[in-house]
Parts: C-alpha cells; sequence; structure tokens
C-alpha cells in the first residue's frame, strides 16, 4: 500500500514537471511568433533591407526575362509573337506576385509583453551573433503598448549598432576591445538605457531628436518616431555624452524639464 | 509522534526552499506571493512540529494553557490548505484571494467548539478541509487554463502544481481506513515534493542569471 502510494505521488509529479515544460515550450514559441512578428513589422533598417535585397534580386530576373520576350517579339512571325506575349504577360505576373508577397502586411500583436522580451529578441533579431550587445536586467517591467515599445527598441539598439560600426570603421580597436560587447543594455524598475561609444560626441547635440537631421546617412526620422512612440505610451526619452560614449535613456515616468 | 531523519530532512528543504524563493521573489515581482507561501509552509511546519510535541503527554481533554496550543496547532493546520488555495486562485484563476482567509478563520473558529469537535468529529473536519481545498485548487486551475487567464506560465505555476499533485496523493492516502499507518509515506512524498522544488528553484535561478532573463 505504502508503495502503491509513493508510486502514485511519483508519477503524478512526473506528470506536473513534464506538463509544465510543455505549457512553458508552447507559451515561449507562440510569445517568439508574435513578439518577433511585431519586431519584424518595426524593423526599418538591417532586415527589412536584407528581404529587398532578396527581392530585388528575384524581381530583376524576372524583368529581364519579360523584357527578353518582348524583345524577341518584335522579331517574330506573328504566331511566335503571341506565344512570346503570352510567356511576357505570365512573366510579368509572377513580379506582381512577388511584389504583393513583400508587402504583404504583418499585423503586429499589442498585447502585455515583458520589457526583457522585447528588448532580447530585438537583440537576437540586429544582433544575432550577441557579440555586439549585452543586456542587464536589473529590474524588469511589463509593457502594455508592446508595439511602440518594440519600435523605441528597434530604432535605438539599430542606431547604436549602427554607430559602434562607424566608430569600429574609423578607428581600429585591438582584439580584446572587439571580445567586449560595445552597446550595454539596461532595464531598469524606470526603464531602460543604451549605452555605446560613438567617434564624434560633438556631433550629438540636442537637435539629434529633430526630424531629418541624420549623422549617419539614414532617413534622419529614426529618433522622431521613438519619441512619438514614447508619447503614445506616455514615457520620456532623452541622451546624455559623457567622454566619447553616449547613453539613451527611456523612462516610464515623464522627465521633468530642469 | 517522533521527528524522524525524513522529517528532519523536509524541515531543512523547507527552509532552503523558502530562502530560494525569498531571493526569486526579491528579483522577480511575480514570484512575490510564492515566496510569501514557501515562507509560510517553512513557518508553518516548524511551528506545528513545536506544538505537536508540547502536546505530547497531556491528557485529553485539554485544557487551559495546553489547550490554546491545541487551537493553535489547528489554525496552522488549516492555515497551510487555505495557503495552498489562495497561490492557486492568486496564479491560475487571478482571482481575489480574501474569501480563503475568511473561510479559514471560520473553520477554525467552529473548530473552537472544544471538547465537542474533537477526535472523529475533528478528523472529519481535517478531510473535509482537505478534500475541499483539493477540489477548489483543482477547479481553479482547470478554470484558469481553460479560461486562459494565464498570460504566461512561470515557475510559481510549477511549484504550485508539486504542492497540489502531493496533496492529491495525499488526499487519496488520507480516505483510506488505515491513514495513520501512511504516514511515513506521506513524510516521504513531501520531501520529495519538496526536493523537486527547492531543484527548479536552484535551475530558474541559475538560469536567470546566466541569461540575464527567467523565461527558460
Amino acid at each position: 500500500m505504502i508503495l502503491q502510494f509513493l508510486l502514485m505521488h511519483a508519477v503524478l509529479t512526473a506528470v506536473v514537471i513534464l506538463a509544465w515544460v510543455a505549457w512553458m515550450r508552447a507559451s515561449r514559441m507562440s510569445r517568439t511568433g508574435e513578439v518577433g512578428a511585431t519586431t519584424l513589422a518595426a524593423v526599418d533598417g538591417r532586415t527589412r533591407h536584407d528581404t529587398l535585397r532578396a527581392t530585388a534580386h528575384d524581381l530583376r530576373n524576372i524583368l529581364n526575362g519579360a523584357s527578353t520576350s518582348v524583345a524577341a517579339a518584335q522579331s517574330a512571325l506573328p504566331a511566335d509573337a503571341r506565344q512570346l506575349l503570352t510567356t511576357a504577360r505570365e512573366t510579368l505576373q509572377s513580379a506582381h506576385a512577388v511584389i504583393g508577397r513583400y508587402l504583404a502586411p504583418v499585423e503586429p500583436q499589442d498585447r502585455p509583453t515583458p520589457m526583457s522580451e522585447i528588448l532580447r529578441l530585438t537583440i537576437e533579431l540586429l544582433d544575432p551573433s550577441r557579440r555586439m550587445v549585452s543586456l542587464r536586467i536589473a529590474e524588469d517591467f511589463v509593457v502594455d503598448g508592446a508595439t511602440s515599445a518594440q519600435r523605441i527598441a528597434v530604432n535605438l539598439v539599430s542606431n547604436a549598432l549602427a554607430a559602434v560600426a562607424d566608430v569600429n570603421t574609423s578607428r581600429p580597436s585591438d582584439g580584446h576591445a572587439a571580445r567586449r560587447p560595445a552597446i550595454d543594455v539596461e532595464i531598469t524598475a524606470d526603464g531602460f538605457s543604451i549605452s555605446n561609444s560613438v567617434g564624434d560626441a560633438t556631433r550629438l547635440g540636442g537637435d539629434i531628436w529633430e526630424a531629418g537631421v541624420s549623422r549617419s546617412g539614414s532617413t534622419g526620422q529614426g529618433l522622431t518616431i521613438v519619441l512619438a512612440a514614447c508619447e503614445t505610451l506616455h514615457w520620456a526619452a532623452w541622451h546624455e555624452v559623457h567622454d566619447d560614449r553616449v547613453t539613451f535613456f527611456v523612462s516610464r515616468t515623464p522627465r521633468l524639464l530642469d | 509522534m517522533g521527528v524522524g531523519p525524513v522529517k528532519i530532512l523536509a524541515f531543512a528543504l523547507e527552509g532552503v526552499l523558502a530562502v530560494l524563493a525569498l531571493i526569486l521573489a526579491r528579483a522577480d515581482r511575480r514570484h512575490r506571493a510564492l515566496g510569501g507561501f514557501a515562507l509560510f509552509v517553512a513557518v508553518t511546519e516548524w511551528a506545528r512540529a513545536a506544538l505537536i510535541a508540547a502536546l505530547v503527554g497531556h491528557p485529553r481533554p485539554y485544557h487551559g494553557f495546553v489547550r490554546v496550543i491545541f487551537h493553535a496547532d489547528e489554525l496552522l493546520y488549516f492555515g497551510w490548505y487555505a495557503a495552498l488555495v489562495a497561490v492557486v486562485l492568486h496564479y491560475f484563476a487571478r482571482a481575489r484571494v480574501w474569501p480563503v482567509f475568511v473561510a479559514w478563520l471560520g473553520i477554525w473558529v467552529y473548530c473552537l467548539d472544544y471538547p465537542r469537535v474533537s477526535r472523529q468529529t475533528l478528523l472529519a473536519v481535517y478531510r473535509a478541509a482537505t478534500a475541499t481545498a483539493v477540489l477548489v485548487t483543482l477547479v481553479a486551475i482547470g478554470f484558469g487554463l481553460a479560461a486562459r487567464r494565464v498570460s504566461r506560465p512561470s515557475l510559481a505555476h510549477l511549484i504550485v502544481g508539486l504542492f497540489v499533485s502531493a496533496e492529491v496523493a495525499t488526499l487519496a492516502a488520507a480516505v483510506a481506513p488505515d491513514f495513520f499507518n501512511h504516514w511515513p509515506a506521506i513524510q516521504y512524498a513531501m520531501t520529495l515534493t519538496l526536493s523537486c522544488a527547492v531543484a527548479a528553484h536552484v535551475w530558474w535561478l541559475v538560469r536567470r542569471r546566466r541569461t540575464g532573463d527567467a523565461t527558460p
């Protein structure tokens, strides 16, 4: 009887543990999918650029084929020309389908999400090797407007990666420095911060938050979008420069003007 | 009922679990209720061992200060189930827990009608309270999962699930006629549950420290 009881208890314990593991995996896969899709929808930089390059490659091949068919039809007999034009039309329909696939909307999910998850997935997406960015979580918090928070995270991490790449290009570093993550992301109870080294700190005045001001050759809209997203969440964002390092702060409480 | 090596091991595991749960609760506010539960479990079990030891050798029915000790033990016994139901409602059903504590005090007040509520009557109350608590926890877990009240599973759900499974097994043993003959087995079972809970806490804390995130 005692053995039966112990066996029953052991089986129940095992069932609970296995069920919990399965639940955790399912939940993680679901959330990763949702947040990943939302992050992809928010990405303006490298990933979108890579997708565009692949799409451009496909389109060039297709349009080349259509152009060749039309050119051949001009000097062909009427019956052959009709066939060649049909082929060209079908080829152009393929191009239309490729563009349609690229323009397919990705529906962002705006459900409460921990800030650590948003930043972790953003970093995984933008810095897959995790060599450039370190993430430290002093205290996590849950964000209600996950889409806006992801927009902020993506823009600031993208900016930091671009700035660090600029520094590395202009100032070759030794092997020791290359192994250390150059961007420090930290989550606190109040918000989060992203800190990185910069090549020329004098270029980081207060006007960087204005639309159209770009230091890297981008559109110059990134920080303006960050401010707009912060306004949506009733958050605040600002930056501070110390020596050759800049830190962007995002606070969940509006910053008092000093 | 003496305190054997298995019970001493269980006491130690309860203490370790309370410390680990409080460390986790300090780092992650989602686990504060779990930290409170683990601390309550440890303090309750240690206090009950001391109270039961103080009752040994005193003739029934109890009088005076000995009766106070007896009722204090009853309060802690029901408190353990109240705490379990409360954490299940909190983590799985996202429901308010104050009715649980009202019920806890209500049952205890009923048991103050001593010596009318003693021996077989008290045993029946204990069994009814245990069965009700287990039933409520199972319904709450089922309801919480079916209604998708849990947005994200965490360590707390595993720990609470382990304790509930242990109580289900204990309840099955409690309905057997020779319940008290199974007492060593119940102690082994609770030790297994506590060991799993401690190991899960260590794993969770190590992973959290290594990755900077509690999500496995």
